[in-house]
């Protein structure tokens, strides 16, 4: 027996060119900028989907274990390609009928076709610029893969082993800009790290100050958000302070906490809208510091049960609705900014 | 719907600058059309007892029983019939009943124009017995889309050799040749290959090294009955109807019967229960396929291998019998009366090598 169909892979070179003539995809209705769209633990072995605004993306990792995305739709009959697999040459095969396309979105192998035979350089899948920076998978909405990363994830890397680390991921029921305004406003109340960003009322400050392509406030609040007895003070005194730098395009926010015994805490949040009314929120923590490791894995334990009995978005929408008609001046700044846009 | 409302824009009409291809590839509307004027296999016979069954046919509820041993199907259940309701649309003539018919071991319903519904329009199903086969070679398989992408997927080869292969083979053979012909309300698709490697599944039933394959797959568009004969020579040759009944745009029940022949007896008691794992490999696909030809961006274009020829014909002949349907041409021409007679075009009558035969 001759079999009459062997897998043949285009040469990289080839589908690189290729992309190069086309360029990466848009993703419309999102403002231009690098959107966190999975953390880097998410994206294993199989493929990932994730949304982005209106758009549909298929994650993987090719065979260097490079992230990249396409399209989660196959242009041959639209079978979801992250119900898919990653074959060897880390092409993404379809489930339905094994056309498989590299991360530049070209097809590069179709079952059945003859020894040597191509795939029409017609066919194709959008391809987004993807990049992965402190611990999230990025997309530039406009496909500019050469462009700037956001500062708060510049120059950390997803294999930084530095402290302790914990994350999470919730699916909240609020818009972004308010999100991300609950984000400016109470990260430790919002995401229940109370003890290391503070979550109570707010003893000094805000003091605002607008960088290079960030807005950042320093808050110092109370430890716990517990009620107040008349006009007695707070029962619990110790507040904390910390720093919240906000990046007003795509909302991604680093808030870093100053620990009792001179360590520190650090939260990147990243916000991914996926409609008007819903955004994906995950965070990253990592303790430097003595008794990091049993601070990161309280908070990992907390959240997790926090998030099995349902209440992990609880907490965010809570934040994120009083957030919308407060008067703060870290928050008017983002309104002004409309980062929503 | 009612009989008499205007069909919902849906296909045809492809703009007038686009290419042929094109047109037809962009505009499949899956779950967008009711086609009419089609007998549909509902129910097995044997499920029909004393209890009321309910089916649906592009969303219009059929309640099946039986009325002196005849099955009847009834627009309403029978608690609203108690209480006075009755619904009378124009599918059932104003009547209430459902015309119905019973052969081959199904329950035919006809969905149109009721005095249009000629039993001669039944789809011939000349290997399967006239009373049907026993219980245990039909069940039901269910999967959440629209009927038109059953009906493609059926005629689709290289899912078969990708997501089936364990059960059907893979895509190794020394020459595999595939025609597709149509009417203006079928399309037929033969697949011929030879020294194909036995599919894992028949491996311990078959002991041959190869094997030749004539894959025979009629599609009767309108209703989406199909009737297939797969031959695998030496092995087994499956006679097999697997209807698409478009229950709604998100549901499509299969009612299959198979009748297997040329096979050991445990095998052909074991053959039937491979619908449901074979189904739930192609729902896993169909499922989420739904959705996104019936959602916003429904009206892209998808791209095709040389493989997609059945498909791709399916899609044509669909399109062109929604056109029709759409001016108001609901008859059958000569080409594709159902009731013809398609023991040659099926091979029923191909001369095998298998010695036992």
């Amino acid at each position: 027996m001759s079999p009459n169909a062997a897998e043949q892979v285009v040469p990289p070179a080839a589908s690189s060119t290729l992309r190069a003539e086309r360029g990466f995809a848009d993703v419309p209705g999102v403002a231009p900028g690098w959107w966190p769209v999975a953390s880097g633990t998410e994206l294993g072995e199989d493929p990932a989907a994730v949304s982005l605004g209106d758009t549909r993306i298929a994650l993987f990792r090719d065979a260097d274990g490079v992230a990249k995305g396409v399209l989660d739709r196959c242009p041959h009959r639209r079978m979801p390609l992250s119900l898919g697999k990653v074959v060897d040459g880390g092409l993404l095969q379809c489930g339905y009928h094994g056309w498989s396309f590299d991360g530049a979105g070209t097809c590069a192998l179709i079952p059945n076709f003859r020894p040597g035979e191509r795939p029409s350089s017609r066919i194709v899948v959008d391809a987004f610029a993807v990049r992965e920076a402190g611990g999230l998978v990025l997309v530039h909405s406009r496909g500019r893969a050469d462009a700037l990363l956001p500062p708060v994830v510049r120059g950390t890397t997803a294999t930084s082993r530095a402290g302790a680390v914990a994350s999470g991921r919730v699916e909240v029921r609020a818009p972004h800009a308010s999100v991300v305004a609950a984000m400016a406003f109470n990260p430790g109340r919002a995401l229940g790290l109370g003890h290391l960003l503070g979550s109570g009322y707010e003893v000094v400050g805000p003091q605002v100050s607008e960088g290079a392509g960030t807005v950042c406030v320093l808050r110092d609040r109370l430890m716990l958000d517990l009620p107040r007895i008349s006009t007695f003070d707070s029962a619990v005194k110790r507040s904390v302070p910390a720093r919240i730098e906000v990046c007003p395009d795509t909302g991604l926010t680093e808030v870093t906490g100053e620990c009792a015994d001179g360590g520190r805490a650090l939260v990147l949040v990243g916000l991914t809208p996926i409609s008007p009314y819903r955004t994906v929120l995950r965070w990253r923590l990592r303790v430097e510091g003595r008794g990091g490791r049993a601070l990161a894995t309280a908070a990992s334990a907390a959240w997790k049960l926090r998030t099995a009995a349902g209440r992990a978005a609880g907490a965010v929408e809570a934040v994120s609705d009083a957030a919308e008609n407060i008067n703060d001046p870290a928050i008017e700044i983002l309104r002004q900014k409309d980062v929503s846009a | 719907m009612s009989l008499h409302e205007p069909a919902p824009s849906a296909v045809a009409d492809p703009d007038p600058g686009t290419n042929r291809s094109s047109a037809i590839t962009s505009g499949f509307r899956p779950g967008r059309f009711a086609l009419r004027d089609a007998w549909f296999p509902v129910l097995h016979s044997k499920l029909l007892r004393r209890r009321t069954v309910r089916r649906a046919i592009h969303g219009e509820p059929i309640f099946l029983s039986r009325e002196n041993g005849l099955a009847v199907a009834h627009e309403d259940s029978p608690t609203d019939r108690e209480r006075g309701r009755f619904r009378r649309s124009a599918f059932t003539g104003g009547s209430g009943r459902w015309p119905t018919f019973e052969r081959n071991g199904y329950v035919w319903v006809w969905y149109g124009d009721t005095d249009a519904a000629s039993t001669e329009l039944v789809p011939n199903l000349p290997h399967m017995p006239e009373k049907g086969m026993p219980r245990f070679f039909g069940g039901n398989v269910i999967f959440d889309c629209s009927y038109e992408l059953i009906c493609e997927n059926l005629l689709d080869l290289t899912h078969f050799d990708f997501l089936h292969s364990a059960l059907t083979g893979d895509s190794l053979s020394e020459t595999d040749e595939i025609t597709v012909t149509s009417t203006s309300e079928t399309v037929t698709q033969v697949r011929r290959a030879v020294n194909r490697a036995v599919p894992k599944a028949h491996r311990w039933f078959n002991r041959a090294k190869s094997q030749d394959l004539v894959a025979t797959t009629l599609m009767h568009v309108r209703s989406g009955v199909c009737v297939l004969n797969v031959d695998w020579d030496p092995g087994m040759d499956i006679y097999m109807v697997h209807p698409a009944n478009p229950e709604s745009a998100s549901r499509t029940r299969t009612t299959y019967t198979f009748n297997p022949q040329h096979c050991v007896k445990p095998a052909r008691f074991l053959f039937p229960t491979a619908a449901h794992v074979v189904g739930s490999q192609d729902n896993y696909a169909t499922k989420p396929q739904n959705e996104l030809y019936q959602g916003p961006e429904s009206g892209m274009k998808d791209m095709n291998s040389r493989f997609d020829a059945a498909g791709l014909r399916y899609r044509k002949v669909y399109q062109e019998l929604v056109a029709r349907q759409q001016s108001g041409d609901f008859g059958y021409r000569d080409d594709g009366h159902p009731g013809r007679d398609i023991r040659s075009e099926l091979n029923l009558d191909r001369v095998r090598k298998d010695t036992r035969r």
